[in-house]
């Protein structure tokens, strides 16, 4: 999972759009998909440790199509948080693709409604990062449309079968090996590629803090109160900052 | 079939999310709101989810275990330095076997 940060940076390179788009997103999206597999294996173990259902944990997987979404709502049920926690935390998580959303609007301009509401549903980070470079060079609406595919294809190939493989083979790994903490430490791995300036910073403190604080009197509205706090100090900075940076540049004038 | 629901209701919430630029016509879509709250939202929901897994047990406080604590701050720094998240489970996965291997986990 990348950043929404890390995805603009990323995307400001336009790639050329060369034939053979099947050909090209297959290239393109290999090494995403080896980059997934790790991250399967770690929703797969969750799924174990969870007590959840192979028909449970693949149903989710395919139908969320959102790694971490998927393990949060993996470890809310597994808390028996409930169904408009799991939820909530997924919209929090998932906010980003309203923002991916406009690429899937932008690329595929020209193509009837269905398609478009049928492109969106596999949005993801990698798939966004790569078709906004690729696109950005250019390419008819059949090219990227084979392409968007054919990327979508390999990554969700890979994410799906990593899982389906870790939730076989996890049931019957020791506890010692701490598969139990593949989440936590998944989470930790994509908060360190996150945590861009100052008020980033602080609203994972401010979060990561509300947690202990809330856990033992708002029960499953924990973690969206903590976030909130946590956004709203990180605004706060963001302000602070800017006030800074404007009073600075008075005074050198 | 609780769960079931709970992930059909998530995958709902989410392709709404995904399809939202394509219904309203990318209106938002240069919204720098937008961009500046999903900048801020990612880092606390997942500060959030790191912190329950490490401070929490069945949703109430507890001590952490040593081997928990530094193995997410190794998959942390870990993924800091690399970028590769992969690479920083599997280092927080080795620095938890280590501590329960010392005995001090």
């Amino acid at each position: 999972m990348t950043t929404l940060a890390l995805a603009e940076a990323d995307a400001a390179t336009p790639l050329a759009a060369p034939a053979g788009a099947v050909r090209q997103g297959i290239k393109d999206a290999l090494p995403f998909s080896i980059a997934l597999i790790p991250f399967g294996l770690a929703l797969g173990t969750a799924g174990v440790a969870n007590g959840l259902s192979f028909a449970e944990a693949m149903f989710g997987a395919a139908a969320l199509l959102a790694g971490a979404a998927q393990l949060a709502v993996i470890e809310s049920i597994g808390r028996g948080e409930g169904i408009v926690a799991a939820v909530v935390i997924t919209v929090l998580i998932n906010l980003r693709f309203v923002y991916y959303g406009s690429g899937v609007a932008r690329w595929f301009a020209g193509a009837p409604l269905p398609s478009r509401l049928l492109l969106a549903f596999p949005l993801v980070d990698q798939n966004f990062l790569l078709s906004e470079q690729r696109f950005a060079g250019g390419g008819d609406l059949r090219w990227r449309q084979r392409y968007y595919v054919a990327v979508t294809a390999m990554l969700a190939g890979a994410f799906l079968v990593s899982q389906a493989i870790a939730y076989r083979v996890g049931a019957a790994l020791p506890p010692e090996l701490g598969l139990h903490l593949a989440a936590p430490l998944v989470f930790a791995g994509m908060l360190a590629r996150s945590l861009d300036g100052a008020p980033a910073r602080g609203a994972a403190v401010v979060a990561a803090l509300g947690i202990p604080l809330c856990a033992g009197w708002l029960g499953p509205a924990t973690l969206p109160v903590a976030v909130v706090l946590g956004v709203g100090c990180g605004l706060l900075i963001a302000r602070r900052s800017a006030r800074g940076t404007g009073a600075q540049g008075r005074r050198t004038r | 079939m609780t769960v079931l629901l709970t992930f059909a209701l998530a995958a709902a919430a989410t392709y709404l999310l995904r399809v939202w630029m394509t219904v309203a016509g990318g209106r938002l879509a240069d919204s720098d709101r937008l961009a500046a709250l999903s900048a801020l939202v990612t880092p606390a929901v997942l500060a959030g989810m790191v912190a329950s897994g490490v401070l929490l047990v069945h949703g109430s406080p507890s001590v952490p275990q040593v081997g928990a604590v530094l193995a997410v701050a190794a998959a942390f720094v870990v993924v800091r330095r690399t970028g590769n998240v992969g690479i920083g489970l599997v280092a927080g996965l080795l620095v938890n076997g280590l501590v329960v291997l010392v005995g001090i986990g």
